[in-house]
């Protein structure tokens, strides 16, 4: 291992490291929030809202890409079935806190939990598009 | 005579970098089958960056661009996830790029090691970058730590795999020779 190399892993590592931790500094998203929603994006646009904290459902996703399901339980939400190739969505569990997010990159479908009245203003680093 | 000698040659150098294709291709059909992106969802081994690699390092730039497009291609034929060949070209271009540049830039600063680490931090970061400009948002870079982690181990692993082969390679004359680097 030249040397070259082994700055090219200390680099990588503190971008890494900074990417961890700048979204938590400017993000206010950590405080406790009474409530809960996941914001539900399909091919960049919104496509629902739901609160967490509220009965458990399952949520429908069918675009022409493909089919997704989302099952809301307990606070947290995830992907239970999706036809999607690679099953990565699902694969990314059950989220529950603040920021959480879930992609199916295939579908397009991206989900983030927000903190606060409804998410309107998607309440975290970054809200440029919703 | 020396025309011949000259096809011959880039005949040979056609085959042997269409056979590096085909084996990163089966790399990837095999990569696939590797249950590995359990504990990071998108994470990748990589292992098709073994014969890119390699070719960099034998061949020039233009021919390692003909083998990523062969293998991208080829790859999302036989997986059919032509959903996310965006992804795979735009990670594979990101790769190559940083992987070139370093190389040929780099004066001999880097190692194989460190040369496969950029390679595959960037191949993250450009299909985090294709993810985000089809998503129409930049909050899927949250996830980029973890793949930049995931990247910096399965780069070690690939360059040390890349560096194997190369020294193998290089019992065979007609690697050892580099006639195409004359020509």
């Amino acid at each position: 291992m030249k040397r070259g190399d082994v700055w090219i892993v200390g680099v990588l590592l503190v971008v890494a490291a900074g990417f961890m931790v700048v979204p938590r500094l400017s993000g206010g998203q950590e405080a406790v929030a009474a409530v809960k929603y996941a914001e539900i994006t399909v091919d960049g646009a919104h496509y629902r809202t739901v609160a967490l904290d509220g009965a458990d459902q399952e949520i429908d996703i069918r675009t022409s890409r493909g089919h997704n399901v989302l099952k809301v339980s307990r606070g947290g939400i995830a992907m239970i079935d999706a036809d999607c190739p690679d099953k990565l969505c699902i694969a990314m569990g059950r989220i529950s806190a603040a920021g959480g997010k879930i992609v199916c990159l295939p579908h397009r479908v991206f989900v983030e939990i927000v903190a606060g009245d409804g998410g309107a203003s998607g309440g975290g680093y970054d809200a440029v598009v919703n | 005579m020396m025309q011949w000698s000259t096809d011959a040659m880039l005949l040979r150098k056609t085959m042997v970098i269409s056979v590096f294709a085909s084996i990163a291709v089966v790399l990837g059909i095999v990569e696939s089958l590797i249950p590995f992106a359990v504990a990071i969802p998108g994470a990748k081994l990589g292992l098709g960056n073994i014969m890119v690699l390699t070719c960099l390092y034998f061949f020039s730039a233009r021919d390692s661009l003909a083998l990523i497009m062969l293998k991208t291609v080829m790859t999302a034929f036989i997986l059919g996830s032509f959903s996310t060949f965006l992804f795979s070209l735009m990670g594979a271009l990101g790769s190559f790029l940083a992987m070139l540049a370093m190389l040929r830039l780099g004066r001999g600063r880097f190692g194989l090691l460190g040369v496969s680490v950029m390679g595959g931090a960037m191949h993250n970061a450009g299909q985090l970058l294709a993810a985000a400009i089809v998503l129409g948002t930049t909050k899927i870079f949250y996830y980029f730590p973890f793949l930049l982690v995931s990247g910096i181990v399965t780069g070690i692993f690939v360059g040390m795999a890349a560096g194997h082969l190369i020294r193998a390679l290089e019992q065979i004359d007609w690697f050892r020779r580099r006639e195409w680097a004359s020509s």
